[in-house]
Order: structure tokens, then C-alpha cells, then sequence
């Protein structure tokens, strides 16, 4: 628990010195008046401060920067080497027809276009749309970080687009696009094609390269999206360590934008992440604004793909989780549970609440607020990290007295699925793919297994089948292997 | 709808239907493969798919199994065949004998990506599983192999350390470990920290008991030559609660901030209460500015090494040091 107060102390020493809005700990209120676009008039002395808002061509859902130094719609103004770095794509509006793509460049490069195409060769040779490749403008952010150092990023949302359908793309602006990257859209709703996804977590510090070596893994296991449980830095704040976790290499010839540039990468807050302006800026997702809500509406958000529904919280809000937060997951399950379409429920979020004699005890009030919401609307698998560990929990449905309430158990601890309902939610923690690992241990009733060992989870969904695979990122030897059908 | 739209329809129907009913049992087929631990057999259902589902997500899943199968194909596909069996074979039944067995066939193997890859894969095993000598020889066998990378040499040299260490002799590990430079590295931290922990230990127990005892021993001077008067003076009620609102305080705003970490601060902020309690009393006891500050001294030492227990109970030490 020591270890959050180091990213927690220095933010607000920084907040002390700096003030809020340089640290990214204190966001605008989001019920505001709507941001005007381009920079604010800024008295001699205060912070620059703008925010940009506009709905992206063909997107049905429009797209708010977070309030950073310079913000704005893309321009063909480039820098002295406006060449993209740390590409990674993510998904803020429907996953079967959309994508969204956050790059960084030089600091002088205002150009933010993507050209796309499902064609190649095409692609390759185009300096602008036209027959089969299209372009999109997206938007500029500059912003300091701790250190006072600028950083340009760039994003922008791709929309209209035909469902489980290889695009090609490429960034930055007239004369200066990069190489050709390639994304996939999702099956349409409710297509019972099958679909593999990764999950990993808290690879603040990239030891042993752990983080870039789990991303090689990933690749390789032909996820098609990626769930990430939060704490991808030590210190939310710090731009160089965002720099890393973006480019992270495995000294062997792999970076991970050769995955992150493909496969879309979903988020939740950690602690260490702070909800900073870094992490807000250089990521998309769903700005689904609801009550207090911060990062324009990205602190937690829910996805679809495929018969399955995700659900992305954040659960170091302590002001919101028992209140507006738990509201929106009581209205975003109930609409999950209501939809023929859906046939899974995921959630994701950081500290775990099941979780045996870790560095961090489980979180009972976060338990309190939010397991029974589970319950009732039947959450198939919750993943979590902050505990750098493997740990698996039994079927869990229920509470006495605030401990969870073990379900009916079939083979090798999965639910026991009755009528096309799982017994119970299985709970995970499976994070450490870069932070310092952790001990743990099996002694508790509701744990399953549990290994101190640096993991990413693979999960299968073949139509009403699961099964989940959990590797360690470092040999790729089997952890732990389960799964059920669902009738 | 027109006879002309309808058959069009349905033409284009068997189109979509009959491309994608041919090309789901090639990526089925190639990922059943991949299950069954069959390289060859995978590479030419992916090799199906690529050439069948141009464009497709698919297609560009098959092209990274491909890379990934042509960069791992020496000796025929059949290395790779048995480090994938030896990978999904489940960590329970990844026993002594059975990676004993997997270190023989690895040894055997060609030059490659995949021996390289199944000496990782098997020396953790060996390490997990205790056979240290067993582990450490592999580990050495990569650090000689030339097609190692620089990732995998370091891996090798931390599992060597860690052999060491989990044998016993935890200086000789980090003595590997600093040989070529400086280290680095979470094996390197955590032998680090685990020597910090285990050397400092005994200072500390010996700090706050030498403390404790002699605070005692003094305290109980002071009352029974001042009595209650001298304890009224010792803690005088602005003093105590000056005291405790420093004690309790941070306390409070951790309980306030974050739950979890508010048993550390209760921890600390009882401790720091009974300690600062005791050398009040003591104090009282001890005439002459030398005494009061070798006093003091032994005090702010007390101190620290309660919060260093504190620390370590808590777990949190392990991102500190
Ligand atoms: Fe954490």
C-alpha cells in the first residue's frame, strides 16, 4: 500500500508546486459549459489553458480534449520531423464500424489526418483520398507534464465503417504520411464469430521488459483487442514514462507499437495513472459523460464486441464509485443484460476485491458498492490488477456479512451453468507485466489459485464457449487454463 | 423485389456465405492445430487462410502466425512441436521428471529460435520446481548460445543468480550479478532488498528494545521519585493532545484518503504514541544535557526502526527500496 503513496505523495508535491491543472489531478467539471475551441485568451502569467470539442466526420458521438495547453483541429503545419511515434489504436465509438488512433510527434506539427483504405497497395501510393482511400481529420494536443516538458499528440476517430473488415491507414498530413498500419473492426453486434482477447496489467516500471515481452506475446496470440486493468505507469504524470510505455521494446527486434498500432488497447484508470492529463490525452474512449463524471466522461466507460459486453471502471474515486459510478453500472448492465445481442459480461477495473494475502488486502467498501450490481446482472468474469500476481477466485454470487458467498463449482472451479446462467462470477487478478512482483497465497476460501507470477490472460468467446488462458508473459508455459459453455 | 434482384441476392448471398464457410474451418482448423501443439499443420490452415481471406481480420492474424511459424521452423516444424506440447502441458503436471526429461530433448535440438526459447521456458521450471543445480546448467547453456538475445542472456543470468540465491548463497548472486557492471533489474532489486531486510533487521530489534527497555527502566525511576506529579508533568494534557493530534492525525487523513492504507498509519501512529509516551517519562529521569541527548539519540533510532517494521509488515517496501 506504500508503493501507491509514492505516486500519490509526488503528484501532490507536484500539485503543491505546480498547481492542479499541470498535474492533471483535478479535471474541469464535465456538466460545464460547452469548451470553446482553440486556445483561451491567457493573461500575462497564467497557464494557457484550451480545450477542443467537435464530432468527427461521419462519427455519431462528438470528442473533447481534456484541457491541456494547446488544443485544436488538425492544420497542415509541420514540424522540423513530424514523423508519428507511439501509434495505438482504441475503440470510442461502436466496435464493428469505428476506430479511434492517438499518435505523438514533434512539438511543431499541427497536422492530424488519417488516410485509410482497405487497400494496400492503394494506400501506399496516395497522397490524399480518393477512389478507395478515404481520409479523416482528427485533432492536436499539446500539454506539459510534470517536468514541464511539451509533448504533441495527436488523435482521431474513424467511423462508418464495414464490420470484421482489415484497414489500412496511415498518419500526419500531405507529404508527411507514415508507413502503412492495418486495424480490424469488430464482428457486427450480436455475431456469434469467435474472438480472442488479452488482458494484462500494471506494468509501471517494465522490469525485466516484461511489458514489451507481454505485448510480443499478445501479438502472437492473435487478440484481437486488448483489456488493460490500469497502473501502466509509476507516476501518472511523468511524460517520459508514458514515452516508454508506448515504445517499450523487447530488445529482440519487437516495440510494441507493432501491436498497439493494430490491436486496440482499452483502459481503466490505476492509481499510479492518476487519471493525469497524459493518460487522458494520449488515449481514446468512450466519452459517455454521466453525473461528475471526469476525463470527459473516459473515467469509465463500456464497449461491445461481438455477444459480448465490456465494462471498464474506475475504482480509485472513492467520491463517485458508491454514487454516480454505480449508477451508470446498474444502467449500463441493465441495458447489457436487456440485449439479446449480449451474450457475455466482462468488467475490468484495478483493485481487486477478491484477492488472498497480497501487498494490498482486498477492498471491501469497493465490494460493498459494487458486488451485488454484479450479481444481479450476472458479470461472467471481473479482471483486475494492483496486486502484481496470478489469483483465479471460485464462483462467487452473493454476500454474508460483506464475504463473498462461494457458488456452485463445477470442473476445475468454473461455475455451474444452469438454464444459460453461470453459479457465480469468477473474480481474477492478473497484473505484474513490468511492476515488481508480489506474493500471494491460495489459503482463502474464495480463492481458487494463485501464483506470484508475471502473466497475460488470452480469453476465448466461441459463441455461448469461454476459455480462458493464462501464460506467463516471460515463458509462455501454461499458468492456468479454464472455461465454460454456456448451455 | 424482381426475379433479377431476388437471384442476385441470393447469388451474392452464397457469395459471402460460401467465402466465409470455407475459410472459418481453415482458421478453426489452424487454431486447433495450434491447440494440438502441430506447427506444420497450423501453417497450412494459416496458409489457407491468408490466400482465402484477403482483407480480412483473419488474414492479417494469419500473416503474424505465419512470421511467427517461418522464424521458429528449423528441424521441420518438430522442435517447435514439443516446446508448445511442453508449454501447454499444465503447471501441475510440469513435474521434476517432466522437465527433466524436456531439458534432455531441448539439448538435442538444432540451433534456433525454439532451443533458445524452450531452455527459458524449461530452467524457471527447474528453478520453481527446486532442482537447482539442473537449472543453473541451462541457464549457463543459453549464456553460451550466440542466438540468444539480449532479453533472453539476461534472463539467463537472473535465473543463475536466483539458483544461487534459493541455494543459499544470496551474496554469491549478487555478486553474479555485478560482475560484468552494474546490475540491474527486479531479480537484482529483490536480492537487494531481500539482504537489506535480512542485515538491518536485527538493528532494528535491537534499537527499539534497548530503547524500550531503557525508557522503561528509566520511567519507572522517574515516578517513584516524583510520582504523579512527575507523570502530570510528563503528560500534561496540552502535551498529550498536541501528541496524539500529531499521531492521529495522518491516521485520519489515510482513513479519509484511502482505506487501505489506513492500518499502516494506525500502526505507526499507536507506535509512535507508546514510544514518545515512554521517552517523556524518561526524560524525567535523566539529568545533564549529555544523558537527555544519547536519550534522544536512542529515541529518533527507535523510532525509525518502528517505522521500518511498520514498513516491511505493510509490504509496500517492495517499490521502496
Ligand atoms: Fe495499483
Amino acid at each position: 500500500m506504500v508503493d501507491k503513496h509514492i505516486g500519490r505523495t509526488l503528484a501532490f508535491a507536484a500539485f503543491l508546486v505546480l498547481g492542479c491543472q499541470e498535474t492533471g489531478l483535478v479535471e474541469e467539471d464535465a456538466g460545464g459549459p460547452p469548451p470553446a475551441d482553440g486556445a483561451a485568451p491567457s493573461d500575462a502569467g497564467a497557464p494557457v489553458e484550451a480545450m477542443h470539442s467537435y464530432t468527427p466526420a461521419g462519427c455519431g458521438y462528438s470528442v473533447t480534449t481534456p484541457p491541456v495547453t494547446e488544443a485544436g483541429a488538425s492544420e497542415d503545419v509541420f514540424g522540423p520531423s513530424p514523423s508519428a511515434d507511439h501509434i495505438h489504436v482504441s475503440w470510442a465509438g461502436p466496435s464493428h464500424s469505428s476506430f479511434a488512433v492517438n499518435w505523438r510527434s514533434d512539438t511543431g506539427t499541427l497536422a492530424s489526418r488519417v488516410l485509410y483504405s482497405t487497400d494496400r497497395a492503394a494506400l501506399s501510393a496516395a497522397d490524399g483520398s480518393g477512389g478507395a482511400v478515404f481520409e479523416q481529420l482528427g485533432h492536436h494536443m499539446l500539454f506539459r507534464d510534470l517536468a514541464r516538458r511539451t509533448t504533441r499528440v495527436h488523435e482521431a476517430h474513424v467511423c462508418g465503417l464495414s464490420p470484421s473488415t482489415e484497414y489500412f491507414y496511415r498518419l500526419g498530413g500531405p507529404g508527411h504520411w507514415s508507413a502503412v498500419f492495418s486495424t480490424a473492426t469488430a464482428p457486427s453486434p450480436g455475431a456469434s464469430d469467435a474472438f480472442t482477447f488479452a488482458v494484462t496489467g500494471d506494468s509501471r516500471g517494465n522490469e525485466e521488459q516484461a511489458w514489451a515481452i507481454s505485448q510480443r506475446r499478445v501479438r502472437d496470440a492473435l487478440a484481437d483487442f486488448e483489456l488493460f486493468s490500469g497502473d501502466a505507469v509509476i507516476l501518472g504524470t511523468a511524460q517520459d514514462q508514458w514515452d516508454d510505455f508506448w515504445s517499450a521494446d523487447d530488445g529482440a527486434g519487437f516495440d510494441v507499437q507493432q501491436l498497439l498500432s493494430s490491436t486496440p488497447l482499452m483502459m481503466v484508470n490505476g492509481n499510479h495513472d492518476a487519471l493525469a492529463v497524459n493518460f487522458v490525452a494520449q488515449t481514446a474512449f468512450a466519452q459517455d459523460t454521466f453525473m461528475n463524471e471526469r476525463a470527459q466522461g473516459e473515467e469509465w466507460y463500456s464497449f461491445d464486441y461481438g455477444n459480448a459486453h465490456f465494462v471498464m471502471l474506475d475504482d480509485n474515486d472513492r467520491e463517485l464509485w458508491g454514487t454516480s459510478e454505480a449508477m451508470w453500472l446498474e444502467q449500463d448492465l441493465s441495458a447489457a443484460e436487456a440485449n439479446p445481442a449480449v451474450e457475455w459480461i466482462f468488467v475490468t477495473h484495478h483493485r481487486p476485491f477478491y484477492t488472498c494475502m497480497s501487498t494490498h488486502s482486498p477492498d471491501t467498501s469497493l465490494r460493498a458498492a459494487w458486488q451485488e450490481i454484479f450479481d444481479r446482472h450476472h458479470v461472467d468474469v471481473v479482471f483486475t490488477g494492483h496486486n502484481h500476481v496470478y489469483e483465479r477466485s471460485r464462483p462467487i454470487r452473493g454476500l454474508s456479512g460483506g464475504q463473498g458467498v462461494i457458488a456452485a463449482e463445477g470442473l476445475n472451479g468454473a461455475p455451474v451453468i444452469t438454464g444459460g446462467t453461470a453459479s457465480g462470477t469468477v473474480y481474477l487478478v492478473a497484473a505484474g507485466v513490468g511492476a515488481p512482483l508480489y506474493e500471494v497465497s491460495t489459503s482463502c476460501a474464495t480463492t481458487y489459485s494463485a501464483r506470484a507470477e508475471r502473466t497475460y490472460v488470452t480469453v476465448r468467446v466461441n459463441g455461448r464457449e469461454l476459455q480462458v488462458t493464462v501464460r506467463n508473459a516471460m515463458t509462455d508455459s501454461m499458468v492456468d487454463q479454464f472455461g465454460w459453455t454456456k448451455g | 423485389m424482381s426475379a433479377r434482384a431476388a437471384s442476385f441476392a441470393l447469388a451474392l448471398m452464397c457469395l459471402v456465405t460460401g467465402s466465409s464457410a470455407r475459410a472459418q474451418p481453415a482458421r478453426e482448423r489452424a487454431l486447433a492445430a495450434e491447440r494440438a501443439a502441430d506447427p506444420a499443420a497450423a501453417r497450412a490452415a494459416w496458409q489457407a487462410v491468408a490466400a482465402e481471406q484477403h482483407g480480412s481480420r483473419d488474414a492479417a492474424h494469419a500473416r503474424t502466425r505465419l512470421e511467427w511459424l517461418a522464424a521458429r521452423s528449423e528441424g521441420d516444424l518438430a522442435p517447435l512441436a514439443s516446446l508448445m506440447r511442453y508449454q501447454v502441458t499444465p503447471l501441475e503436471e510440469r513435474t521434476i521428471e517432466v522437465a527433466s526429461a524436456f531439458a534432455q530433448v531441448v539439448e538435442e535440438m538444432p540451433e534456433g529460435r525454439v532451443r533458445v526459447e524452450s531452455r527459458a521456458a524449461v530452467a524457471d521450471d527447474l528453478l520453481r520446481l527446486g532442482a537447482l543445480s539442473h537449472a543453473r546448467a541451462v541457464f549457463e547453456a543459453q549464456l553460451r548460445d550466440g542466438l540468444a538475445g539480449e532479453g533472453e542472456r539476461r534472463g539467463a543470468r537472473d535465473g543463475v543468480a536466483r539458483a544461487l540465491a534459493r541455494g543459499g548463497d544470496e551474496s554469491g548472486a549478487l555478486d553474479y550479478l555485478e560482475r560484468d557492471g552494474p546490475a540491474a533489474g527486479g531479480t537484482y532489486e529483490a536480492l537487494r532488498r531481500e539482504r537489506l531486510v535480512r542485515v538491518s533487521t536485527p538493528f532494528a530489534a535491537a534499537a527499539l528494545g534497548l530503547y524500550v527497555l531503557l525508557s522503561l527502566a528509566l520511567g519507572l525511576r522517574a515516578l517513584a521519585r516524583g510520582g504523579a506529579a512527575a507523570a502530570r508533568a510528563a503528560w500534561a494534557p496540552q502535551r498529550a493532545a498536541a501528541a496524539v493530534w500529531i499521531a492521529l492525525g495522518p491516521a485520519l487523513l489515510a482513513a479519509w484518503y484511502d482505506a487501505e492504507a489506513a492500518d499502516t498509519f494506525l500502526a505507526l501512529c499507536a507506535g509512535t504514541l507508546i514510544l514518545t509516551a515512554l521517552g517523556s517519562i524518561a526524560g524525567r529521569a535523566v539529568a545533564g544535557r549529555a544523558g537527555r541527548a544519547a536519550l534522544s539519540a536512542l529515541a529518533v533510532l527507535a523510532h525509525l526502526a518502528l517505522a521500518w517494521w511498520v514498513l516491511l509488515g505493510s509490504g509496500g517496501l517492495v517499490s521502496f527500496l
